[in-house]
């Protein structure tokens, strides 16, 4: 698959001070989440990426188009939801949103249509000829998610898009990236501190601490490999139980207790382990996958800066 | 893609022209400063002059017309030449100044304040653009009420009077297109330089309003405590008054034609150089 972002040896430095360190790496995911705590430089690579931080040294790639000589054509790609309120109050979001769709190039007719349909997308629909400063933080984070997709942009940055929100109206806002990652040929990179949002909506995590690359870590692939870790609680005699999973090709070992931790080889499907413990005379009273949670990911790769999980 | 159907879907139709974006923004801007009435107004006002003028005009060349009037010469009225087009560029300035004291100061300080600038300038739209569609928006109302009238005076002396009096009179084409263009640009960056630089309507329209007013107090003071004449290179309307005089009867009083220019080139890069820092999509805190 063809990397989405190319960074280079990527570094910035703003008023002086170095904020993003020589970062190298390739991502190609359909959603691709910057985590890190405040200051770790996810907005400034965002920035960088849309043209509009100078890089000090190395460069950037989006869609193969470089981030220096290439912006006006790579800024045509994309669609941005920035971090902070930005509008223009004075207009309503149709007003709004049309204006960002026809700098976009869309001709007006095209422009009012999409964004009518942007508006409703993001369900707006019955306020968008409401003035934009009569809006709620919940309309406004919606409004602003609205005007990076009139244009239908084949890569969406989202900085910190459930900021400010009450639990439903997060909800909804995670429902809505979910459908537009699902949607064919757009492409996600979501900027947040809130491990809950990229973990229910990114299938990659680049994690930032003081604007070098803390870890990469590729979400799916990680779920699918927790789920062949498994942690059992039993009650009888587990020799013989320890035995048959051997003998099936689990590597297993036990914990303090009397609990066992096992992991299942390619094509064992769970149930195969309450056959087993039936024929051996083996209660299993607990039975858990192990969930390396993004936040122990995350916390990991706080700790531990050597880029390995 | 009916409404109702809630799906995105990627944009494949045509777009327009990238050389010709930047007027996207001057088509907004004059649904907002048109839906004023009293800007409209006063609007229709500043045609007002040139209207008058073209009346003078047309009554120098009709005699029924004088003669109903009860004026028995031509020479009885204020003479078509220099002076009288130097007069109606100098009151359309003044009155385009007026026009961008009402719409400049809000062109980009609301975008600033609004935190808009990222939006504008993550699309395919440079500043350079933003800024071309923003003068734009002043550019043209300007022309519409100094450079189009003006010419439209000229036109109509020249037809009426003939061909002799246009080959006479040419410094007077050069005065009230050279000059318009001049004028417009230097308070069209003027206005956006303070309105970048402010954040705030109310403190650029003041900032705009001392520029004229209080470098005129100024220069007066300037000159009155020093008994001196090189004061009036600090007051903008004394600068306008000294160029006009230069271009349209090639004498004028006051400092040294070329001085004046030098400042009125001067506060245009100064604006220049405030745009250049002030208009960014992100402001970088040291």
């Amino acid at each position: 698959m063809n990397p989405i972002i190319e960074l280079d040896s990527l570094s910035v430095d703003l008023a002086g001070r170095p904020i993003l360190k020589g970062l190298e790496l390739a991502l190609s995911g359909r959603s691709i989440g910057l985590l890190g705590p405040n200051g770790a430089g996810k907005t400034t690579l965002i920035h960088t990426l849309l043209g509009f931080h100078a890089a000090k040294t190395g460069t950037a790639r989006v869609f193969g188009l470089d981030i220096r000589r290439e912006t006006r054509k790579l800024r045509s790609l994309v669609g941005y939801m920035p971090e902070k309120d930005s509008f223009i109050a004075g207009m309503n979001a149709v007003r709004f949103v049309r204006l960002m769709a026809e700098l976009s190039g869309l001709p007006p007719r095209a422009a009012l249509e999409r964004t009518h349909e942007a508006l409703h997308y993001v369900g707006l629909g019955e306020a968008r000829y409401r003035v934009l400063k009569s809006y709620s933080q919940g309309m406004k984070q919606r409004v602003k998610l609205a005007q990076a997709l009139v244009h239908g942009p084949r890569l969406l940055f989202l900085d910190e898009p459930t900021n400010g929100l009450d639990p439903p109206s997060r909800q909804r806002m995670i429902e809505l990236i979910h459908e537009i990652k699902e949607t064919e040929g757009i492409h996600i990179v979501l900027s947040s501190h809130l491990l809950g949002d990229v973990e229910e909506t990114c299938d990659e995590v680049l994690v930032l601490r003081d604007g070098e690359l803390a870890t990469y870590c590729n979400l799916e692939e990680e779920r699918r490999s927790n789920k062949r870790f498994i942690e059992l609680e039993t009650r009888g005699s587990n020799g013989a139980f320890l035995d048959a999973l051997n003998t099936l090709g689990c590597e297993c070992a036990v914990l303090k207790g009397g609990k066992l931790k096992t992991v299942l080889p390619e094509g064992v499907e769970v149930r195969k382990l309450f056959e087993i413990a039936g024929q051996q005379q083996v209660q299993i009273r607990r039975l858990d996958f192990k969930r390396d949670s993004l936040q122990d990911i995350f916390l990991k790769a706080m700790g531990d800066h050597n880029g390995s999980l | 893609m009916a409404v109702y159907d809630r799906h995105y879907r990627p944009y494949d139709g045509t777009l327009l022209p990238e050389r010709w974006r930047f007027l996207v923004i001057p088509r907004y801007a004059y649904k907002d400063v048109f839906a004023s009435r009293i800007f409209l107004g006063f609007y229709l006002l500043c045609f007002l002059p040139p209207i008058v003028g073209s009346l003078m005009i047309y009554l120098h060349h009709n005699l029924e017309a004088l003669q109903i009037m009860g004026i028995s010469s031509a020479a009885d009225l204020i003479e078509i030449g220099p002076r009288f087009f130097e007069w109606f560029t100098w009151c359309q300035s003044i009155l385009l100044y007026l026009v961008v004291l009402i719409v400049g100061p809000s062109l980009i300080s609301t975008d600033l304040a609004d935190n808009a600038l990222p939006l504008y300038l993550a699309r395919p739209f440079s500043r350079p653009e933003y800024l071309l569609g923003k003068f734009t928006v002043l550019g043209l109302l300007g022309a519409s009420i100094t450079l189009i009238p003006l010419s439209l005076m000229y036109l109509l002396q020249s037809s009426l009077e003939g061909g002799t009096w246009l080959a006479n009179n040419l410094a007077i084409l050069v005065g009230i297109t050279l000059w318009p263009i001049v004028w417009i640009a230097l308070t069209g960056l003027m206005a956006l330089a303070f309105s970048a630089w402010m954040r705030w309507r109310p403190v650029a329209t003041g900032l705009l309003v001392a520029v004229y007013l209080v470098s005129w107090g100024l220069s007066s003071i300037v000159n009155l405590l020093f008994h001196t004449r090189v004061g009036d290179l600090l007051g903008l309307p004394k600068l306008v008054v000294s160029i006009l005089s230069n271009i349209f009867r090639g004498g004028g009083e006051g400092p040294h034609v070329i001085f004046s220019w030098i400042v009125l080139l001067l506060i245009a890069l100064a604006c220049l150089l405030l745009l250049r820092s002030k208009v960014k999509a992100y402001e970088v805190i040291r």
